[in-house]
């Protein structure tokens, strides 16, 4: 047992003077209750600058034969093994990498490759890495989310500035404050370019039902074009509709970007109309995009608001967008 | 496990509650230990469970079982943690006011203090000065005079339904056990150092709690009651004269077999309180 703060300690102290536990079991069950068999978690506070990423660990080198041909940097997602793994060294990670450059790494031959793991082996698992800061993904998912209501204290400068013109006061001011009890649709994209992403759509989708509120989440999918859409199998979708007004949306999808060239025109004209419609029903419109923000369509980074949705993402960066989404006229 | 309870419910079981929760008690030691944790630490028990599964009838039969005052809060969307301490009531102090300059009303209270009303943390902290500012005219029986009481229970339901700030919003105040009023001149409500006080907080999981306000609290994940538990809450709410057991013991296989074809269509579970009461809930 791991005493996590001197606080835990002490009601330790005194649960057992006050409870006199007389057998080793019913102590171990007290300390299990205050928490003294977990692991110290995170700090959950949002950090200033962001840690180094966990998704670029030093590459190591593989020898190449002079006759293979070279991996050029390409649209398509690479699956980089780990380096050889220590038999007690947790759960087998796979790190997809996708194109942004800078983590494409060379395709290592077979005898780089870790070991096969045996059909019959037990207790293997396959281990997601997050796209988002494991530790900041909470927060970046509230602040991204959260819609600013008049549900604040009184704004007594308003009320007052009525009263004194004698001007009835039909609404009372209220300052705004972000919320999440309007609930989220999230619009996932199952086509093609986001087919290396379902695994992370899936973990993110189940964090914003813990975040937001299992019954306030509503989750739609769509093939690469968001006018038709629905929660169930594809023959049963149909075209798009917005949420109640005031309920952000969120799209997971990459917005086409790695289509092919000549294709951009109808891209960014069926994503400016999903951005209207929204407009018009009062619903904020925020996009996870898993690529670099250099290769977001300029047209559609002008328009929408467009979170990056890897590791340099910051919990501030997530709310200024919010921000900025509800302010766009 | 032996150990020397504070809260002991089977000393109590003469006194029937008709709330109680017995069946929880004598199927889950553990329960009752971490009941006993939270009393002796002074933490908040937080209490997760499905619907039905008797979470917030628990805190009623400890304040019952302990002798104290029993407060309770059923948490909405739109509470915020200022909420469970003071509200100040500023539309109907607006609209007093104006009444008085049209001349509809004569007497018009010219203090703030007489527009505040007391939450429920502060009720259980100093319930004296709080019913000195429970609402005039209040049916509330929180706002008559305090009983002696040997402390106070206090139920923050379904906390799980408020915004994420808001059980973080807390802290400060549950483990200081003080707080001021603006209004009031910053009077300092604070509750008394020997004041013996249980927070009972529960969740129905529909959101996930911050993780440094689930380090502060004693948690415990109460089952779903099925066999002869489920049979006990039956029992309670339709004796055998009114309900037969061949009847009970056909509705009980009904139920399993529904809870298993809703699980497996992922759609939400029959409630042990929608499916024992016909009008009212048994405990959720």
């Amino acid at each position: 047992m791991t005493p996590t703060r001197t606080t835990d300690f002490g009601d330790l102290l005194r649960a057992l003077h006050h409870l006199a536990p007389e057998d080793e079991a019913t102590s171990a069950a007290i300390a299990t209750l205050l928490g003294l068999d977990r692991v110290p978690s995170a700090p959950q506070s949002e950090p200033k600058t962001p840690t180094p990423s966990k998704r670029s660990p030093p590459i190591q080198p593989v020898e190449r034969p002079a006759d293979e041909p070279r991996m050029e940097e390409s649209a398509q997602p690479v699956i980089q093994p780990l380096p050889p793994r220590a038999p007690d060294s947790g759960p087998l990670s796979i790190r997809v990498l996708h194109a942004g450059g800078a983590l494409t790494a060379p395709l290592p031959r077979a005898s780089a490759l870790p070991a096969p793991v045996s059909s019959d082996s037990e207790d293997v698992e396959l281990d997601l890495e997050p796209l988002f800061e494991p530790g900041w993904t909470r927060s970046i998912l509230a602040a991204a989310l959260a819609v600013q209501r008049p549900d604040g204290s009184i704004e007594v400068d308003k009320a007052v500035s009525r009263i004194a013109r004698r001007l009835p006061i039909t609404t009372l001011p209220r300052r705004k404050r972000p919320t999440l009890r309007m609930g989220v649709q999230v619009l996932v994209d199952r086509g093609e370019g986001m087919e290396p992403f379902q695994r992370d759509a899936a973990s993110l989708i189940a964090r914003v039902r813990a975040v937001v509120g299992q019954g306030a989440t509503e989750v739609l999918r769509f093939d690469s074009d968001p006018r038709l859409a629905g929660p169930g199998p594809k023959r049963l979708w149909a075209p798009y509709r917005p949420p109640a007004p005031g309920a952000p949306v969120l799209v997971l999808s990459d917005l086409g970007i790695l289509q092919p060239d000549g294709m951009g025109a109808e891209r960014d004209e069926m994503w400016l109309d999903l951005t209207a419609t929204l407009r018009r029903a009062g619903c904020p419109l925020i996009a996870f995009v898993p690529q670099p923000a250099r290769r977001f369509p300029a047209v559609l980074a002008q328009q929408m608001t467009l979170i990056e949705w890897d590791r340099p993402t910051t919990v501030a960066a997530a709310r200024n967008a919010s921000r900025r989404e509800q302010s766009r006229p | 496990m032996k150990y020397t309870p504070l809260f002991d419910p089977k000393a109590h079981e003469a006194r029937k509650n008709p709330r109680a929760v017995r069946y929880l008690y004598d199927h889950d030691e553990h329960l009752v230990l971490a009941i006993n944790v939270a009393l002796a630490t002074r933490r908040p028990l937080l209490l997760r469970g499905d619907p039905g599964s008797g979470k917030s009838t628990v805190a009623a039969d400890i304040a019952f079982c302990l002798g104290r005052t029993y407060h309770e809060q059923v948490i909405t969307s739109r509470i915020q943690a200022q909420d469970l301490l003071f509200r100040f009531d500023a539309v109907r102090r607006l609209g007093a006011i104006q009444a008085s300059a049209t001349g509809k009303s004569a007497r018009v209270a010219d203090s703030d203090a007489a527009y505040v009303e007391p939450g429920v943390l502060w009720w259980a902290f100093d319930p004296t000065s709080a019913s000195a500012h429970g609402r005039r005219g209040s049916t509330s029986k929180r706002a008559a005079a305090p009983k002696k009481r040997k402390g106070a229970v206090v139920l923050l339901d379904e906390i799980d339904k408020a915004d994420p700030d808001v059980p973080n919003d807390l802290l400060v105040v549950l483990d200081s056990h003080w707080f001021d009023v603006p209004e009031l001149d910053h009077k300092r409500i604070e509750a008394p150092k020997d004041l013996a006080l249980l927070l009972v907080i529960t969740t129905n999981g529909e959101r996930e709690l911050p993780a440094a306000f689930l380090r502060r609290c004693v948690v415990y994940d109460l089952k779903t009651p099925e066999g002869k538990d489920l049979t006990a809450i039956v029992r309670q709410h339709f004796p055998v004269k009114e309900v037969s057991d061949t009847i009970v013991q056909a509705a009980q296989a009904k139920l399993v077999a529904l809870t298993s074809d809703a699980a497996k269509a992922r759609l939400r579970v029959p409630s042990t309180a929608s499916s024992s009461t016909p009008s009212a809930p048994v405990a959720t």
